[in-house]
């Protein structure tokens, strides 16, 4: 096991990477000048000037990418002191780094194409005092096993006394199944990213349309005249659809494929660590009390195949990736492990305090927007005198009555003596399970309309979600208002 | 597990709380800045405007003097239902005129209180307490409208709170 109680350095193939990384970043801040360059100048290929020219130039960026990871290698120094993780970095101005073992947040690492081939890893703390990643460490296999048992042996819980031995707290291996998840990416529904991009191609030819018409006229006539044959056959537009959704269908699946493939979970009572991906392969790790949401979705394909998308929420600032505060779990339906392991094993006994379902106004909600889209839409029609077309709008708004009329039926609330289940969704059953104690601020809103139909919304936060559950009855509202409110103040 | 019944009558429920109104110049300090925010819009289309066509000019000058008229003459509604309530475990404001919301924030999830003011508010000697926590939305509460006594009081019983959080 490596001695991290002394200040030092990362190894050396962690110079090679930081080099890499100062080269790409070179490369990038002056491929464009560089671009410029060659298409004003009269460079003669065949003088070997020019290439003594060319030969200095990448010898420059290289010596300035070698400066630049000599810069960030050698004065950076880490170690384990009393429990805190601290690094010692910079030149001119000499920082040191002090990260509390316990306050970890969140540890990630990442694995790509030349960590693989040196056999590192880029490890990532994460704080929930900085908005941003803290330092990157660059460590090789052992380096991080034994770093890793070193952190997980300061978060365990202490023995209260000198001759009792810490609590029994074994780590468990959890293997995903890959036929699963593949069949749970293609259960998601992917027709919103068909209605996107459709609708993008659609708007994009119009575009192009009118720019090949301005500039390469025959051209355009030819694409004009295309497009008028594909526009007026339903089937090709059918076509052309499927093909769409086909070619989405495999991005999506291969998409969640590349990412989550092979997906192993090792767990205590304490941290959830995910280990995943087919090309790269990346670790998330969880700690049981910085997770503040717990959301499982189902729609009917999943339930049919007894699968379930699962996704777990941590503080949104904990790190500086969007897609990092969050897990997003495919595969088999595993959420009643996860519950059990982040509620309680008795979590669907505990009490059942109140339930509180949305009325018309959630459906209103949702139809608002899209009513206000048809009214313009169907003006535009008007004004151009293409009556035909009116029945676009009208489906619009029917569609929406019925989206709006679903997510109506699925918005609720249930308080319950230990969490808080927040169900919505429109064509899926989705749930998000909190805790009390992971809630922030509770708002209530009131509509001019509230006097005569007493119905209002109420807005929870947590560190890492927010909720609206819309027109709940005023006096329940009020009863759950105060409720979560005793209820945060007995957690602390 | 606890399993304890609940006396729904028991509980101070949030519309019988008595929220404390904000300071009466308040209203001055809002109308002073809607109007200077109405001036600025103005002075833009004028400049924007003028030059293309006297009447779109001339119609949106008027569209934005009746808009401005109409916000002023809602300060005061607003005005009174816009209030803070400090309670035992909680501070609580309400605020919005068409739209009320009534935002609560445990002490017990206080990250950070600020004092602060605006030019205008300096002028009327009013300040703002800002109340900081960590959730992702909703993450500020600002109290604004408060005389420099109420202000600080508010943010020294606020920072005590924190500090017997912390403790």
């Amino acid at each position: 096991m490596t001695d991290f109680s002394k200040p030092h350095r990362m190894g050396l193939s962690a110079f090679f990477i930081i080099f890499i990384k100062a080269l790409k970043g070179m490369i990038g801040a002056v491929s464009i000048y560089t671009l410029i360059i060659i298409i004003k100048s009269d460079f003669i290929w065949s003088d070997i000037s020019t290439w003594w020219i060319i030969l200095s130039y990448i010898g420059i960026i290289i010596g300035f990418a070698l400066i630049g990871a000599s810069a960030a290698y050698y004065p950076f120094k880490f170690y384990i002191k009393d429990g805190n993780l601290i690094f010692t970095h910079g030149i001119i101005q000499r920082l040191t780094t002090t990260i509390p073992l316990d306050k970890i947040h969140s540890l990630r690492t990442k694995q790509g194409l030349w960590y693989r081939l040196l056999d590192m890893r880029g490890i990532v703390f994460d704080t929930l005092a900085s908005k941003g990643a803290e330092v990157e460490l660059i460590l090789d296999e052992s380096d991080w096993k034994s770093l890793k048992q070193l952190i997980n042996q300061e978060e365990r819980p202490k023995p209260t006394s000198e001759n009792e031995p810490p609590p029994f707290n074994p780590i468990r291996i959890k293997r995903y199944d890959n036929i699963a998840l593949l069949k749970d990416a293609l259960c998601q529904n992917h027709l919103k990213a068909l209605a996107i991009v459709a609708g993008f191609i659609a708007l994009t030819l119009e575009k192009t349309d009118d720019l090949i018409k301005d500039y390469y006229e025959t051209v355009a006539d030819y694409t004009v005249n295309q497009w008028d044959k594909l526009s007026v056959s339903p089937t090709y537009i059918l076509t052309a659809l499927i093909i769409l959704y086909a070619f989405l269908l495999i991005i999506s699946v291969g998409k969640t494929m590349i990412r989550y493939y092979d997906l192993s979970l090792s767990y205590d009572k304490k941290f959830l660590s995910f280990s995943y991906g087919m090309i790269a392969r990346a670790t998330s790790r969880f700690s049981f009390d910085k997770i503040c949401t717990l959301w499982i979705k189902q729609n009917f394909l999943e339930k049919r195949f007894k699968l379930s998308t699962l996704m777990l929420k941590q503080a949104f600032n904990a790190s500086d990736m969007k897609e990092d505060d969050k897990l997003k779990l495919y595969g088999a339906d595993s959420s009643e492990f996860y519950l059990e392991w982040w509620l309680g094993k008795d979590y669907k006994t505990t009490d059942e305090i109140i339930t509180a379902k949305s009325g018309r106004g959630a459906m209103v909600h949702a139809v608002i927007p899209w009513v206000s889209i048809s009214l313009v839409i169907a003006a535009l029609l008007c004004c151009n005198h293409e009556y035909e077309f009116i029945i676009i709008p009208v489906l619009l708004v029917m569609y929406s009555i019925f989206k709006g009329w679903c997510a109506m039926q699925r918005s609720k609330i249930i308080l319950k003596d230990s969490h808080v289940v927040i169900s919505n969704g429109i064509f899926a059953d989705s749930k998000n399970y909190l805790k009390y104690k992971n809630i922030e601020v509770v708002r209530i809103s009131r509509t001019p309309l509230t006097r005569w139909f007493h119905r209002v919304s109420i807005e929870l936060c947590t560190s890492g979600s927010s909720f609206s559950i819309k027109s709940l009855k005023k006096q329940e509202a009020e009863f759950i208002y105060e409720f979560i409110l005793d209820k945060i103040n007995c957690n602390f | 597990m606890t399993n304890f019944k609940i006396n729904t009558e028991c509980i101070t429920t949030i519309s019988q709380i008595e929220f404390e109104h904000l300071d009466e110049k308040y209203k001055k300090v809002q109308s002073i800045g809607i109007t200077l925010t109405y001036i600025v819009l103005m002075g833009l289309c004028l400049f924007l405007l003028l030059a293309d066509s006297i009447w779109w000019c001339i119609s949106t000058e008027i569209a934005l003097a009746v808009a401005l008229v109409i916000n002023l003459s809602i300060i005061s509604q607003a005005y009174l239902i816009k209030g803070y309530a400090l309670r035992e475990n909680d501070i609580t404001f309400r605020s919005g005129f068409i739209f009320t919301k009534t935002t609560t924030i445990p002490y017990s999830r206080l990250q950070q209180v600020t004092i602060k003011q605006n030019p205008i508010s300096k002028f009327c000697r009013l300040y703002t307490v800002e109340i900081v926590n960590g959730a992702q939305y909703l993450s500020s509460l600002n109290i604004p409208g408060l005389p420099e006594s109420t202000a600080k009081l508010i943010k020294n019983l606020l920072t005590e709170k924190l500090q017997q959080e912390n403790d």
